[in-house]
Parts: structure tokens; C-alpha cells; sequence
């Protein structure tokens, strides 16, 4: 019995060892693939979340890699949004829990929404992707490849005086489009220096970067079009008042965004994103 | 497990479900989630059924979770289906098994596919196993299939084997002491899917040089175990060794291409598990000494993968496992990338009326940094079997930073004396009363936790218990993110039992801090919840 019993091990070893050869995989040269989509990233943060400055890092990593392809903006909602010192800036808005809420369900922080969908196909049953934020990249490469269905100008007047922008957000349908179309229009800011908390520390001057200031529009977006043929494009305006708080080091005009996008009101899906300076 | 028998055949079966009514508490962080803010109920149930004739064993499991928080307990998860069904069939010494299936190879260290409910963990292989008893004292298996999540499955497959034999030695007639072993040896593989390695691929290109690496699509482990039984000596000891493979390391310094420094990374390293556990048992005499030592072994069905999602392999716990409210409020979780842990239990019963007992575990990271250590004593008196007192003290030391990610936090130093007495007015009424005290400046501060359950056999069970934050701490509001010292909040809990032979229903309000909760030597975060448990539970 001992023999057939050492036969046995010898064989799963021999076994083992055989199969333990192979091909190496190679990891290419990274390249962009070619494409006009402009995808929304909403990355869901906060100054208390221990693991979020990963997150935040890997976002600052994908937009050096996608920067036509990809915007960016950092939700600061109440779970671990709260300042990591008391008397610090807090980030968080209302317009942040509204997002938090309007997209469902979700698990923890760091995690972000990819054009607010749904990546059935990779095991995903929220809009929040629960994978490590070095897993985001799949996401956006796999959106890269899809079509374009609209695309999205923005156009920014900014009054010094008043501190008012006004924005004109442009879509324009690149195939016959039926339903009811969204748009929706936010700030975000750069540059803002909070302390962070940071795995088992805190860091005390992190850059907050693409914070979500303020939700011009319904947390659902609002209606631009129910239907639009090819080529045909629609117009949305809107306007913005920045707080005259830049002593207090946030509210700076000249490290803000404005981010508009359009949604389909059904799917919560977005179909293309836009983004540019309030100053160029 | 009572069944039915019917034309040879065998039904048997069971029933266990959960509703949780939720009642909002804002004060106690009970709230924010969507059972709280509009579900107000969440459901899991699972229906078994098994049936065995003609030589098969078949069986299916029905599984429901509406609006529950168990998958996610900052969420809601609702689904169901058939969560499980499998075929087994003996053809003289062979055994074939298919559907979703539940094994382990030694301690699990290598291959473990196993159910925690509390954890909504249920990791079986749905694929094929074949069991063949070489001898009486020998058996061989071999599997292969995927990881079972949820209602899906990993794309990855996953191949093992393992061989495992008993030997005895010593012929008692001969005046000779007999002694035995129990020698095994097993092999598991994954290979990573296409689409697998494809996202990895994705990932390590967007690395800089300096962190790159060549992803594999297989990961071998191998383990070998043995447990040696003499007289009142047993010793168990299992090495186990996976080759190179990727997998998420929380603690790597990662280059990021802005400039900057992120911590954690994908690394591709090889890992090493060795674990021993020694007992002694004569006399009213009792000990046990455990060591182990961990060294990158995460092992996943998907290395992108968080938590306790897709765990292959499952490693022991090196802590004792408490019961008692407070002493069991802080507790490790065990640790992949690096741990080395010892334990020692020591136990005496000089008499029938008098038992000892005393543990003391440490666990620290293989850099030496102190994550856990725990002294526990209990002393146990039995006067007849009228009433028996227990009490004792325990001590741990908890590095809340590691084991919750608590930043800038000092490691929760506790002293917690503890006592419970137990009396039998008649043979079918008791009552048991909990007294426990945790002293700690430290996280939320001291509780005293106190229980009184009145029994009355063999049907009902009447408890009622609180525990209070006698002397909170200071500490963040996380809605205001000032620093304060909240007002002592008390979490009551009051409890009805009815049992009927094997079933048996369970209503309970309860308000329960927020707190590491442990299944199984897996453990969790947990949120507080405030509301009304209900379950049920039967076997047929």
C-alpha cells in the first residue's frame, strides 16, 4: 500500500512540476487607444477615508495617461468625508450625498462610477466598481472603445467683477437619438490643501483635487432633448456665482472646472463628458 | 440530522432565515444606508433539501436575500436562486461528486471552499471531485472547478489533489504503546481566464518601471501536514508554499506617474504558510501551544479581488475565540502578507467541582510590530448541580490601526474582569447572569455589559442584556469631524427563545455597537445596527 501510496505523491509532484512551465505574459509599452470619448469618472472620497489617497494618486495616474479621454471629479460625501482634524475646510455638499444617493447602492471608499454604469459583464452589480483603484483602468478602457453618441462643447464667460460664469453647454447628436436626454452641469475646484488621513497617518498638506464644489443641475440631470437627429446639436445655459471666500483657500476661480455631461434619463448612463477651465 | 425514509430513500433538510426590522438611530450611527432610510426590512433565508437512494446523494439549497445587509453591511443586496445542488455517487471504492461542493486539503491553508452564512461567505467549487480509498488507511481525492460567488462564478479554474493516509504503530497485546499518524500531502493550481489576465495586464502598464512584473496566469501551492497521536500527545504540523503570483499588497509603496507615492500595489511574490499546533490531555490536565507564520499568502480566485471576496485559501486564527460580549468586542482578523502568531492554553481540573484555565496569544507583523496580544484567565467553580460560578480576567492589546485602518490611533490597551453565574431553581429552570466590565482609554472608551437569561427547558429562553459606555472617550464626531466626548449611550437587547425539537424561533431587539464581528476565524467591520432580529431555524 505504501507504494501506490508514494506513487501517488511522486505523480501529483511530477505533475506539478511539468505543468509549472508557462508562457510568460508581456506586459506592452502602455498606449492610449485612439478614441473621442470622454468618459465621467466620479471618484468617491474623503478627507477621513485612510485608503482614498490611493485612489486619489490612481485617478492623477489615468488622467496622465487618458487626458482627452477622461473627467475627473472627486465626491466628498458624508461616509468618511468629514475633515480629518477638526477647523480644517470640509468638503463635503449636499450635492455630493445627492449623488451618492442617486447612483445606489455602494460599499466603501475609495471606489468611483465610470459613466454611471453598469459593468455587468465584469461581475459588477452597482454603478460604484468595487475593485482596488489599480483595476479602475479597465473600466476606462473598455468605455474607450464604445461610440461616441454626442458630443459635448462647453463655453465659459467669466465676469471678474461679479464673480459670475456663465456657461453654454452644447450637445450634438452623432447618430438619430430618442428619449429623454439629460445634461448636467458641475464646479469643481483643484489646489485645495486639507489634511488627509492615510493609512495609519495623516497626511498635513494634501492637495484635494477635482472636488465637486456645486450641482448646477438636478442631481437627475435636466432634459436637453427627447429626440435629436445626426449632426442636429442642442444648447443648455446656465449660470454660477463663486463664493468671494478664496482667503479661506478654496472658492479660487482660477483652479476651478466646470464639468457638464449628458445622460440617458432611463439607464442614469452617461453618453459623453466635457470639461473646462472657468479661466483659461 | 432527522430525515424521512420512503422506498429506501432519504429526504432530510433544513430551513434557516434572518428579517431584520430596521429602526433608525442616527446617535449610535445606526443610519445612512437604505435600509434605515426607506427598505425599513431586510431578508435572507436558505432552504436545503437532500435526498439519498439507489447509491446517490443528491441535494439543492434555496437561497433568498432581500434588501439585506449581510453581503454588505453598509448596503443593501437583494437576489435569489439556487445557491447550491450537487450529485454524489459511490462506485465501489470511487466517489464521484459534482455540482457545489465543500472541502479542504490539511487546515485549509491551501484550499479551503466552506460557508460562513454570518459573513455571507460561500466559497464552493462548482466542478467535479473523485475520492478513491486506495486501502482502509488510505485516500486519494482530486477536484476541479470555479469559485462559486453569490449566484456566479469566478472565470478562474481552480485544480487540486490530495492524498491522505492513517498509519498505527504499537501492538497493545504485546505491551507495547501504541501511537499513530495521520501523514497527507496536496496540490492546488488556478489559472487566471483570459479576461483575467487581460485587466492585470491593464494594470502592471500603467505601473512605472520600477514596479512592474510579469503576470502569471498559475499559481501552484503545495502543502504537506501530518498530525501525530500518541498517548496523550497530539501534534499537528502543516508547511505550505505557493509560487510566485500577483496579488494586492496594501503595505508596497507604489511610483505613480503624476510623481508622486500611493500605498499599495499589485507585487508578484512567492508565500509561505507554516503552522503547528501541539496538545497535551491527561488527568484534568490540558495544553495547547500553536504557532504560525504567514508570508504573502493572499491567494484569490480574481487577485483583483477585496476582503473575504474569493479567497482560496484560508488560514487559521491564532486568537482564542471568545463568547462573551466584551471580551470578544476586539478581535484579529488574520493577516495575509505578513503574521507571526503564537498561542498558549493551558487548562486544569483538579476536581469536579473546580476547573482553570489560562490563554495568552500574540500576534505580531514580521517586522515585529505588535498587533495583538491577549492573557485570559477564567476560574470555574461547580457546586453539584445546583449552581456553578465562572470568572476571570482578560487583557488584550488590539493595533486598531492595522486591523480597522484607523489612522493615528494608540493601539486599545483593555482590562476586562468578567463573571457568570448559573442556577437551577428545578431541573428545568435557570437562570444565567453575564457581568463583564472592559476598562480602556482607548476607541469608544469602558463598557459594562450586563445579561440575565431565565430558561425553562426544553422550550423557552427569556433574555434581556445592556451594555453601556460607562466612560466614553474622547473622540471624532464623524458628522461634525470636531473632537468631543459623546454622552454614555446604552444599547439594550431583549430576547424571546422558543424551541420545538429542532426548531426554533428567535426575536430579539437589539441595539448593537459598531464592532469587529467574527465568523469562523474571518472577521469584518461592522457597523452598528439598530432594529428587531428574527429567525428561524429548523432541521427535517
Amino acid at each position: 500500500m505504501m507504494n501506490r501510496a508514494i506513487s501517488i505523491v511522486l505523480a501529483l509532484v511530477v505533475l506539478g512540476l511539468t505543468a509549472c512551465n508557462e508562457n510568460m505574459v508581456m506586459v506592452p509599452p502602455f498606449e492610449a487607444p485612439e478614441s473621442d470619448r470622454v468618459i465621467l469618472m466620479e471618484e468617491f472620497t474623503g478627507a477621513s477615508c485612510p485608503n482614498c489617497p490611493a485612489g486619489a494618486e490612481q485617478t492623477e495616474n489615468m488622467l496622465t495617461l487618458y487626458p482627452d479621454n477622461l473627467v475627473a471629479v472627486a465626491i466628498h460625501s458624508d461616509f468618511l468625508g468629514f475633515p480629518a482634524k477638526p477647523g480644517e475646510l470640509d468638503l463635503r455638499t449636499e450635492a455630493a450625498n445627492d449623488i451618492e444617493a442617486f447612483l445606489g447602492q455602494w460599499r466603501s471608499k475609495p471606489e468611483a462610477a465610470f459613466n454611471r454604469k453598469v459593468f455587468s459583464d465584469r461581475g459588477e452589480d452597482h454603478i460604484r466598481v468595487r475593485t482596488q483603484p489599480d483595476g479602475w483602468i479597465n473600466f476606462v478602457q473598455e468605455e474607450l472603445t464604445t461610440f461616441a453618441r454626442v458630443y459635448v462643447d462647453i463655453e465659459t464667460d467669466y465676469n471678474r467683477l461679479d464673480r459670475t460664469v456663465d456657461i453654454v453647454v452644447t450637445a450634438t447628436a452623432r447618430e438619430g437619438l430618442s428619449g429623454d436626454f439629460r445634461v448636467h452641469v458641475m464646479i469643481t475646484e483643484s489646489g485645495i490643501i486639507t489634511k488627509q488621513k492615510d493609512g495609519s497617518s495623516i497626511i498635513d498638506k494634501f492637495k484635494q483635487k477635482h472636488v465637486l464644489r456645486a450641482l448646477l443641475t438636478d442631481v437627475a440631470g435636466e432634459n436637453i432633448f427627447s429626440s435629436l437627429g445626426p449632426g442636429l446639436e442642442r444648447q443648455y445655459r446656465t449660470s454660477f456665482t463663486i463664493p468671494d471666500e478664496e482667503d479661506m483657500g478654496w472658492w479660487i476661480p482660477e483652479n476651478m472646472t466646470v464639468v457638464a455631461f449628458i445622460s440617458d434619463g432611463q439607464t442614469k448612463e452617461v453618453l459623453q463628458a466635457g470639461e473646462t477651465h472657468i479661466i483659461d | 440530522m432527522s430525515g424521512y425514509a420512503q422506498d429506501n430513500g432519504r429526504f432530510s433538510g433544513g430551513f434557516e432565515g434572518n428579517t431584520n426590522f430596521f429602526i433608525r438611530d442616527e446617535k449610535i450611527g445606526a443610519a445612512n444606508i437604505p435600509q434605515y432610510d426607506h427598505q425599513l426590512i431586510g431578508a435572507e433565508s436558505w432552504l436545503s433539501l437532500n435526498y439519498s437512494n439507489w447509491g446517490f446523494d443528491v441535494g439543492m439549497r434555496f437561497d433568498l436575500f432581500n434588501n439585506s445587509n449581510l453581503r454588505d453591511p453598509n448596503g443593501s443586496y437583494s437576489d435569489q436562486g439556487i445557491g447550491r445542488w450537487y450529485i454524489k455517487k459511490s462506485v465501489g471504492d470511487l466517489k464521484i461528486s459534482g455540482g457545489y461542493l465543500y472541502d479542504q486539503i490539511g487546515s485549509g491553508i491551501i484550499f479551503r471552499a466552506f460557508e460562513e452564512r454570518p459573513l455571507l461567505i460561500d466559497n464552493a467549487l462548482f466542478g467535479v471531485r473523485l475520492d478513491y480509498q486506495l486501502s482502509d488507511n488510505w485516500s486519494a481525492k482530486a477536484f476541479t472547478g470555479k469559485q462559486k460567488f453569490l449566484f456566479d462564478r469566478f472565470p478562474a479554474t481552480i485544480k487540486g489533489a490530495s492524498l491522505d493516509g492513517f498509519l498505527s504503530f504499537g501492538d497493545p497485546e504485546k505491551g507495547q504503546k501504541v501511537w499513530s499518524i495521520s501523514p497527507g500531502f496536496g496540490v492546488v493550481n488556478r489559472t487566471l481566464s483570459d479576461e483575467q489576465m487581460a485587466d492585470m495586464v491593464n494594470i502592471v502598464k500603467t505601473y512605472l518601471d520600477e514596479d512592474r512584473f510579469k503576470p502569471v496566469y498559475n499559481v501552484y501551492m503545495a502543502s504537506v501536514y501530518n498530525t501525530l497521536s500518541a498517548g496523550p500527545i497530539t501534534w499537528y504540523i502543516e508547511g505550505a508554499y505557493k509560487t510566485d503570483d500577483q496579488f494586492y499588497n496594501p503595505f508596497a509603496i507604489r511610483q505613480t506617474l503624476s510623481g508622486g507615492e500611493s500605498l499599495g500595489k499589485y507585487v508578484r511574490e512567492d508565500g509561505f504558510v507554516g503552522y503547528t499546533s501541539l496538545s497535551y490531555a491527561a488527568r484534568g490536565f490540558g495544553a495547547t501551544l500553536e504557532y504560525k507564520r504567514t508570508e504573502n499568502f493572499d491567494v484569490r480566485a480574481e487577485p483583483q479581488q477585496t476582503q473575504n471576496r474569493g479567497l482560496i485559501s484560508y488560514i487559521p486564527p491564532m486568537n482564542r475565540l471568545n463568547t462573551y460580549r466584551l471580551t470578544a468586542r476586539y478581535s484579529p482578523a488574520t493577516q495575509f502578507i505578513g503574521e507571526e502568531a503564537f498561542q498558549i492554553d493551558l487548562r486544569y481540573s483538579p476536581n469536579r467541582k473546580w476547573s482553570f484555565l489560562a490563554n495568552f496569544s500574540n500576534i505580531t507583523n514580521l517586522e515585529g510590530e505588535q498587533l495583538y496580544r491577549e492573557v485570559y484567565t477564567e476560574i470555574m467553580y461547580k457546586m453539584k448541580r445546583k449552581w456553578q460560578l465562572k470568572g476571570g480576567l482578560q487583557l488584550q492589546t488590539y493595533n486598531q490601526e492595522i486591523y480597522e485602518t484607523k489612522p493615528e490611533v494608540p493601539l486599545v490597551e483593555t482590562v476586562t474582569p468578567y463573571a457568570e453565574f448559573l442556577y437551577k431553581f428545578t431541573r428545568r429552570k435557570s437562570l444565567r447572569i453575564e457581568a463583564q466590565y472592559m476598562n480602556t482609554d482607548e476607541d469608544f472608551g469602558s463598557w459594562v455589559f450586563g445579561l440575565a437569561e431565565f430558561a425553562i427547558a426544553p422550550h423557552w429562553l427569556i433574555s434581556m442584556s445592556g451594555m453601556y459606555n460607562l466612560a466614553p472617550a474622547e473622540r471624532q464626531n464623524t458628522e461634525t469631524g470636531d473632537i468631543e466626548t459623546p454622552d454614555p449611550i446604552l444599547y439594550p437587547t431583549f430576547g424571546i427563545v422558543y424551541s420545538n425539537k429542532a426548531t426554533r424561533f428567535n426575536l430579539r431587539y437589539v441595539k448593537q455597537v459598531e464592532g469587529v464581528v467574527c465568523s469562523g476565524g474571518i472577521c469584518r467591520l461592522e457597523p452598528a445596527f439598530s432594529g428587531v432580529r428574527f429567525q428561524v431555524s429548523t432541521t427535517f
